[in-house]
């Protein structure tokens, strides 16, 4: 077989399987669509010398008041992703809309503020159950928070 | 700069290596600016690849894939033209190449300035051809170079560059002219690559997207330089026929006649 035919052949093949493959999965933009409930927020990272079996990963009220304070997601529990790259976020008396984006590979979370202020978060984990959300906190608290949440509706 | 394989001399190295390293920074700090994803560093996409298939993201692992194919695809490009064309017209078999590279990096850098919404797909689309370009100037100016200029290459750059430096603890290496003339083509290369990347992020808070432009600019000057000094030389021959026939690096000697 002439050389030049085989190289067609073969990258027709790596090109239909790839974009058949790709055809059945579900991109993170589909999968990020629906309403999401806070579940926690945990430390990600701490200190080594302040790591022992005894240390609370969890991040307390007070602490994530503070880390939250200046974010657009502060005090928000449930956020519900719609289609058309909306997100509203509800809470303690809160309600209010702002614009989501995937970016990268679809693992940063772009939220824009009604400030025309930009947050980015770190998709760890995207499925249908379970998000969780990396951000570092710019604070005397060193480390990345981690925010888990679970689905309530698709 | 980019017309000879054959002979090629420590500056042109140098100048190629300078100009393409310092325009892959810029596109790979543009990048991760307004996509968070590398485009000139492949190493990176490899480990990010195993990293999705262990935690079963095969959409990300698929898109990843397919940015390290289109890079691979790139190379084969830049090196296809190359081979098939070099002994027709060197100067052009190694200009087209970087004509891609330029129509690439023009149409991400238009498209993002007038009809980028920022969704996933886009985001995808865009960086598959910017890695795509990259990989076209990977290609093209090591296949040049005969694999002296890798310019996205920076593991490899650091790696020759601590081993070099570990030889010249000793005398004998240290007078080396070939050891010393490559360690300044690499600390050349290292250091636009970085003064790109610098310039990129300093400069796209002025002027946002056309950054783009500016690495196409010096791109141009890469294809351009040579294409002065080829106009250069045949007006020269033409003007003075008989004196500018001595060969390069020869001197000229009288003839018994």
């Amino acid at each position: 077989m002439n050389i030049k035919f085989r190289y067609l052949i073969g990258f027709i093949l790596v090109a239909g399987n790839y974009f058949t493959l790709l055809s059945f999965l579900q991109s993170p933009e589909e999968n990020i669509i629906g309403e999401w409930k806070e579940v926690s927020w945990e430390y990600e990272k701490i200190d080594s010398l302040a790591s022992d079996d005894s240390f609370d990963y969890m991040v307390t009220d007070h602490i994530k008041q503070q880390i939250s304070r200046n974010l657009i997601i502060h005090e928000a529990e449930v956020w519900r992703f719609g289609k058309n790259e909306m997100l509203e976020m509800k809470g303690n008396g809160l309600s209010k809309s702002l614009h989501w984006k995937l970016k990268g590979r679809g693992n940063i979370l772009q939220l824009n503020g009604t400030h025309k202020n930009i947050e980015h978060y770190l998709i760890q984990e995207l499925n249908s159950e379970r998000m969780i959300l990396h951000f570092n906190i710019d604070m005397q608290v060193r480390g990345i928070v981690k925010m888990t949440f679970e689905r309530i509706n698709a | 700069m980019i017309s000879n394989h054959i002979g090629r001399t420590h500056r042109e190295n140098i100048q190629l290596g300078s100009l393409t390293a310092f325009s892959a920074g810029m596109v790979n700090v543009i990048s991760v600016i307004i996509f968070f994803a590398f485009t000139s560093n492949v190493t990176g996409h490899y480990a990010i690849l195993a990293q999705e298939i262990s935690n079963g993201n095969w959409y990300q692992a698929l898109v990843v894939f397919g940015w390290i194919s289109l890079f691979f695809l790139g190379n084969f490009t830049s090196n296809i033209i190359v081979i098939n064309f070099r002994k027709t017209n060197a100067y052009l078999a190694h200009s087209i190449p970087i004509v891609l590279e330029i129509l690439c990096l023009l149409a991400v850098g238009t498209y993002i300035q007038f009809y980028y919404k920022e969704t996933l797909i886009e985001t995808e689309l865009l960086v598959s051809m910017m890695l795509f370009a990259m990989g076209i100037q990977n290609g093209l100016t090591a296949t040049i170079s005969n694999s002296a200029v890798k310019t996205t290459h920076l593991t490899g750059l650091t790696t020759d560059l601590g081993i070099l430096a570990s030889l010249f603890t000793k005398k004998k290496n240290r007078q080396n002219p070939e050891l010393r003339r490559k360690w300044n083509l690499l600390l050349a290369i290292m250091s636009s690559y970085l003064l790109g990347g610098v310039c990129a992020g300093l400069i796209y808070l002025t002027i946002n997207y056309n950054v783009f432009y500016i690495v196409c600019f010096f791109l141009l000057l890469v294809i351009g330089h040579d294409f002065y000094r080829i106009k250069m030389n045949s007006l020269l021959h033409k003007k003075q026929p008989f004196y500018r026939k001595v060969l390069k690096g020869q001197t000229p000697q009288l003839s018994n006649n």
